[in-house]
């Protein structure tokens, strides 16, 4: 009967009643009890065996008592032999020096003592444990060594430990026709190594070095995964009662181990299917990547490296079809589905999401039905039927990607109980990029608001998130041209943020204006592009302009496209600290005369209770293109942004009044720096760009201020030049989902707004 | 920053071009000016020309370079210009020549047109020279309007009466943008700002300018000049004075109208008026399909012959086989030089009845008035011109000698002068009437009330 037991820590009991003679000055002790005792390396660890002359007690702890004093714990022992003369294996850390031959000692367990003696001298392990044993007797011994010693009295790494764990393994190791070994399938990796293990019970798995014993991950599908090669001549103990194993480093076949695949080759087999052993390996990385990074890590390289060619249904002399168009990680967890499935004949039972962890139903109502008008005339004449009016589906888990998966797959599963598998593209794009891609996924007219609400917007703004931190690194500041000596002092009242993206079309007209103006020389000029790969090209342009019209500026380059708020916000953080008042205006405006920004700056100066005016901005005909934002409603009852006067002459009476207005647009916004900081900067909220300026008009009315329109400033604005080639919004959602944000969030306010003011 | 007054104006002169590299009637008229008033009115400075590679090869290291010998005048390389902009793309070259304009502390800069320096030039200079510079431009051809060579010429070859934002896209440039009209008009108009002065060789461009909204009180007119020489003697009258000897001169080409000259000869041929027309000037940079209609031209004039190009020197000898000179041009031209040429050797002119030519000749006068690109009336006026007794002495004893270079430049100076101190007077209030001055001159005690009328308006 086996017999482990690990004590805890108890008060010592009162001295049995036994007549037991100790014996003195080191004589052999008459009616003493036989035992042996082995001590383990340096750590103190040592191992007693004694023949007990009758039973032993069932309960209580057992202790030793070494001079009169009980040896602490963690403590362990071993009940070995027939019941009625037991022998008892006692396992303990002993204190430096206690184990002096001749050192009286007791045992004492349920409060008998049931053995006393006075050390003999320590005996080596082995002999100890190997010599005069039956093969099974050594097989409980390692068991109780491996199992209960090492952990309980921390001595896994411990090397005396190991070493007669070692010892005591070899010589259980099945020979000949049992014989059973840990099978290579890949060549030793720095990270790890695969081996084939033969099946053993639910239960722990040891690795025993010479120098160690450590529980290890136990394997799955056969697969046992090590951190690295193991030490030469290591030994894994599979859960009882099966035998030690060695490593066999050679194929079955026979072969050496460098023409075994790595571990990452292994994984790509798998995930491409062509090798049942990567499979085994691919389902052992999936269960471990799940608590191991590492293995996330590993596995996740090996989907990007291998990807599953995307495969479509689309002939359409089938009768189902389908593709999974769009798997995308939202960088948030969760993922964004877009396909389209096409069943006239009902033959599908129900979809699924298939990644490496597994299946992920998706219902009837998780997905969000679309038309696909470019599949209409693919699928007009086909023979069991057309594609029907919402064959496109769209879907956002918001969950269901805790791991990064690098590729999905869609799973159609037929009511005949079979399944059709098609793979998605690569799931992990650049986030701008995943963003587009979700903006682009629905045709324009199919959008609703619920869509927008519930499925496309929360993915967009999770990848619109992503795509804002991963702008890594803050913008580059480049001075460009320097101020004459004479005027070091120089302290600009005012600084204008001019964005630039992609269309550098009027950006020399624009300098040479500002070059002529004297107002506009007098101010801190800012320009910062957010198309940094044209780095070269404009900073040269405007180092030559700046040195033609001796005119410094400054220029900032953006380390990654971020859209209008976050470019402007960083010119105004690199706007000059003296200039009181930002004038931000896009890169597609031009003045119309000399003597604007002083106009616009005089009327803020006149009236303490503006945050914020605009000038009067004309079509390239002279007709009015602003006078003034203002808020309307569109059929579906959303707010969206107008202005006054738009297309009327440039000198309609209605053009012509200054006076309060909703809000003014960001193409020529100039606004008190106090007044912009504390509303904190424009919104970075929206894609690309759009709503920014209304939105931070509103924010500057939510904290009291009041917006005003100055006619007598007059510039050009040729609108649209510079949205329409961006390619996030010019063919996206961008737009609607701006709008949606814009009139989910201020709706209100907006609608209190107008009513103080004319709408048209 | 003070320095010691010269008594002698300095002057800087900008050209597209260089007379001696391709005479063009600008550039000719700038350069004499410029001889005249450093040669024979005191006045310093320096004469410089942008040249293009075409004529002119790059020295290594520098884009300046003499043209012949004067140490006065100079040529600068300027490459990537975009006429219908206007706009010197170089802006780093343009730089380059600022510190040498900057050396020469100029009086007054004088552009002569904004082609190759451009609008960019326009700023550099201004930026380079003191603030007291004074920066005058002359009008020679409606570039500043019209982005057809500045001939205020549709496509198909209608006069055009200004610039519109319809009318120009829809006639001229129906593949530009609007935006691109716009452009170049702002632009334009706001580097033009520079100038404290503009001049007009006649008064119908400065009127031209003036409808496009351009200020009237900053165009002077001041007219043209052609050198000073001896008229070359007439030629021997025909029977009864019969002077049926015509000749144009200029470049051929379609805008100057020769090929309405050769079909008005070629009617008269067919009319049996005898006559002879001589057309002398180059083809240079003309199409092969205006080499051909000239060539059929010509063909179908038997009266008519093509004498060639000839150098500025040869002028005289080329006019004396001519009674009339006729400018059958079918743009409104300017102030042409042909005209001035014509009266400096005493031929009248016959030309269109419209335009700087128009304002330049007097019908009945001194010249006469055919309408303008029409061959059948050019005919009948040269018919006239061949047949009517005693017209052409008549017309001949009325022309006025042109101004030279000499008078040009008296006229000049006195403008510069004038626009100097102008600009050297403290800044902000030119002298014009207001209601406040008025009440103030009228009666001290209104002042006060007219002031706070002043201030509600």
């Amino acid at each position: 009967m086996l017999d482990h037991r690990q004590t805890e820590a108890e008060p010592p009991q009162g001295a049995p009643a036994a007549a037991l003679a100790l014996p003195r000055d080191g004589a052999p002790a008459t009616a003493a009890t036989e035992h042996r005792l082995a001590q383990l390396g340096e750590a103190g660890l040592l191992l007693l065996e004694l023949q007990a002359t009758g039973p032993l007690p069932r309960d209580g702890t057992t202790t030793l008592v070494v001079g009169g004093a009980p040896l602490a714990p963690p403590t362990a022992s071993l009940t070995l032999g027939p019941a009625d003369a037991p022998r008892l294996v006692f396992a303990a850390r002993s204190r430096a020096g206690a184990l002096a031959p001749g050192t009286p000692c007791e045992v004492r367990k349920g409060g008998e003592t049931i053995a006393a003696f006075r050390l003999d001298l320590p005996i080596p392990a082995e002999a100890l444990l190997l010599a005069g044993r039956a093969p099974a007797e050594r097989y409980t011994l390692l068991r109780f060594l491996v199992g209960t010693c090492a952990p309980a009295l921390r001595a896994t790494t411990d090397p005396g430990l190991a070493a007669v764990c070692h010892a005591l393994a070899r010589a259980a190791v099945a020979r000949g026709a049992e014989a059973g070994a840990a099978r290579a399938l890949s060549r030793p990796d720095a990270a790890f190594s695969a081996w084939a293990v033969p099946h053993a019970p639910d239960g722990a798995w040891y690795l025993l070095t010479r120098g160690s014993v450590r529980r290890i991950e136990a394997p799955v599908a056969g697969i046992l995964l090590l951190d690295g090669a193991p030490p030469p001549g290591a030994l894994l103990l599979p859960p009882a009662p099966a035998r030690p194993l060695p490593f066999a480093p050679q194929t079955s076949g026979g072969g050496t181990t460098s023409r075994l695949p790595t571990v990452a080759t292994l994984l790509r087999t798998g995930i491409s299917g062509t090798s049942a052993a990567g499979r085994r390996v691919l389902t052992a990385f999936t269960a471990r990547a799940a608590r191991d990074p590492r293995c996330a890590a590993l596995l996740r390289e090996a989907q990007l490296l291998a990807p599953a060619r995307p495969q479509r249904l689309d002939d359409p002399t089938h009768p189902l079809g389908g593709a999974l168009e769009l798997a995308l990680s939202d960088r948030e967890g969760g993922v964004f589905l877009c396909g389209w499935v096409r069943d006239p004949l009902g033959l599908l039972a129900g979809l699924e999401l298939r990644g490496p962890l597994g299946a992920i139903p998706l219902p009837p109502d998780a997905l969000h039905r679309v038309p696909r008008p470019d599949l209409e005339e693919r699928f007009a004449r086909a023979a069991f039927g057309r594609a029907g009016p919402t064959p496109g589906f769209v879907a956002h888990l918001p969950d269901a990607d805790r791991s990064g998966v690098a590729q999905w797959r869609l799973g159609l599963r037929l009511r005949s109980g079979e399944a059709i598998e098609l793979a998605a593209a690569p799931a992990l794009l650049p986030p701008v990029q995943a963003r587009d891609l979700v903006l682009r996924s629905v045709h324009p007219k199919a959008v609703t608001p619920a869509l927008l609400d519930n499925c496309l917007g929360p993915a967009a703004a999770r990848l619109h998130r992503a795509a804002l931190r991963a702008i890594a690194g803050t913008p580059e500041v480049v001075a460009i041209g320097r101020r004459s000596p004479s005027s070091t002092r120089h302290s600009p009242r005012a600084s204008l943020i001019v964005p630039l993206y992609r269309n550098m079309r009027f950006l020399r007209f624009q300098v040479c204006a500002f070059g002529r103006d004297s107002q506009t020389r007098g101010a801190d000029l800012v320009f910062v592009l957010d198309s940094p790969e044209q780095r070269s090209d404009v900073e040269h342009l405007l180092r030559g302009l700046s040195a033609m019209l001796d005119l410094p500026m400054t220029l900032v380059v953006m380390p990654a496209n971020g859209g209008y708020a976050a470019a402007c916000n960083a010119g105004a953080a690199a706007a000059h600290p003296a200039a009181a008042t930002l004038v931000f205006l896009n890169s597609d405006v031009l003045p119309a005369a000399p003597g604007w920004l002083g106009r616009l700056l005089g009327r803020l100066a006149r009236d303490r209770r503006l945050a914020a005016v605009g000038p009067k901005l004309l079509f390239d005909d002279g007709s009015v293109q602003h006078a003034g934002l203002f808020f309307r409603r569109a059929g579906d009852g959303e707010w969206f942004n107008d202005h006054y006067a738009k297309g009327f002459p440039r000198t309609h009476p209605a053009a012509a009044r200054a006076r309060r207005v909703p809000g003014v647009t960001g193409a020529a916004l100039c606004v008190r720096r106090s007044a912009f900081e504390a509303a904190g900067g424009f919104c970075t909220d929206y894609i690309v760009g759009d709503f920014e300026d209304s939105d931070l008009c509103l924010r500057l009315r939510a904290l009291g201020h009041e917006i005003a329109y100055e006619p007598s400033a007059e510039l050009f604005h040729f609108e649209r030049q510079s949205i329409a080639t961006h390619e996030g919004h010019a063919r996206t959602l961008a737009g609607a989902y701006n709008r949606r944000l814009h009139h989910l969030r201020w709706g209100e306010a907006i609608a209190a707004l107008m009513t103080r003011f004319p709408a048209a | 920053m003070s320095r010691a007054r010269s008594p002698a104006m300095r002057i800087l002169f900008l050209a597209h071009n260089h007379p001696h590299l391709q005479p063009g009637g600008t550039e000719t008229f700038a350069h004499g000016l410029f001889r005249a008033l450093r040669d024979r009115h005191g006045a310093e400075g320096l004469f410089l020309a942008a040249v293009t590679d075409l004529l002119r090869e790059r020295k290594p290291g520098t884009l300046l370079q003499a043209v012949g010998d004067a140490p006065d005048e100079m040529l600068v390389s300027l490459g990537t210009f975009d006429r219908f902009f206007l706009a010197q793309g170089d802006v780093y070259g343009l730089a380059e020549i600022a510190p040498l304009v900057a050396r020469l502390r100029p009086d007054i800069v004088h552009l002569h047109h904004p082609l190759l320096f451009g609008l960019e030039g326009i700023d550099v200079v201004r930026r380079a020279v003191p603030r007291g510079t004074a920066m005058i431009a002359t009008l020679h051809d409606y570039f500043a309007l019209c982005a057809r060579e500045g001939q205020l010429l549709t496509a198909d070859g209608r006069l055009c009466h200004g610039p519109s934002p319809d009318a120009c896209r829809r006639n001229c440039f129906p593949d530009r943008p609007a935006i691109d009209l716009t452009l170049r008009n702002l632009a334009i108009r706001d580097a033009f700002r520079a100038f404290d002065r503009l001049i007009a060789p006649s008064r119908f461009l400065r009127d031209r300018f003036v409808a496009a909204g351009w200020e009237a009180e900053r165009i002077t007119v001041l007219p043209n000049a052609v050198a000073a020489a001896e008229p070359a003697p007439h030629r021997e009258a025909g029977p009864e004075g019969r002077r049926d000897c015509f000749a144009v001169f200029g470049n051929v080409n379609r805008f100057k109208g020769t090929l309405v000259a050769l079909a008005a000869s070629a009617r008269l041929s067919r009319e049996g008026v005898a006559h002879r027309l001589a057309v002398h000037g180059g083809t240079a940079y003309q199409s092969e399909e205006f080499m051909r209609e000239f060539a059929a031209a010509l063909a179908a004039a038997p009266d008519a012959l093509h004498r060639g190009p000839y150098a500025a020197a040869e002028l005289s000898a080329r006019m004396r086989g001519a009674d009339w000179v006729v400018v059958p041009s079918i743009w409104w031209e300017n102030a042409p030089l042909v005209v001035l040429e014509a009266f400096r050797h005493r031929r009248p002119v016959i030309c269109g009845d419209v335009g700087g030519m128009a304002e330049l000749v007097r019908d009945g006068v001194d010249g006469l008035h055919a309408p303008v690109g029409d061959p059948a009336s050019l005919a009948a006026t040269m018919r006239r011109a061949a047949e009517e007794p005693g017209l052409w002495d008549r017309l001949v004893a009325n022309i006025r000698p042109p101004p030279d270079h000499d008078d040009a430049a008296r006229q000049h100076l006195a403008l510069y002068q004038e626009v100097c101190a102008q600009r050297r007077r403290p800044r902000g209030r030119t002298v014009t009437s207001t209601p406040l001055r008025e009440a103030a001159i009228r009666s001290p005690g209104h002042v006060l009330r007219a002031r706070a009328d002043a201030a509600r308006v």
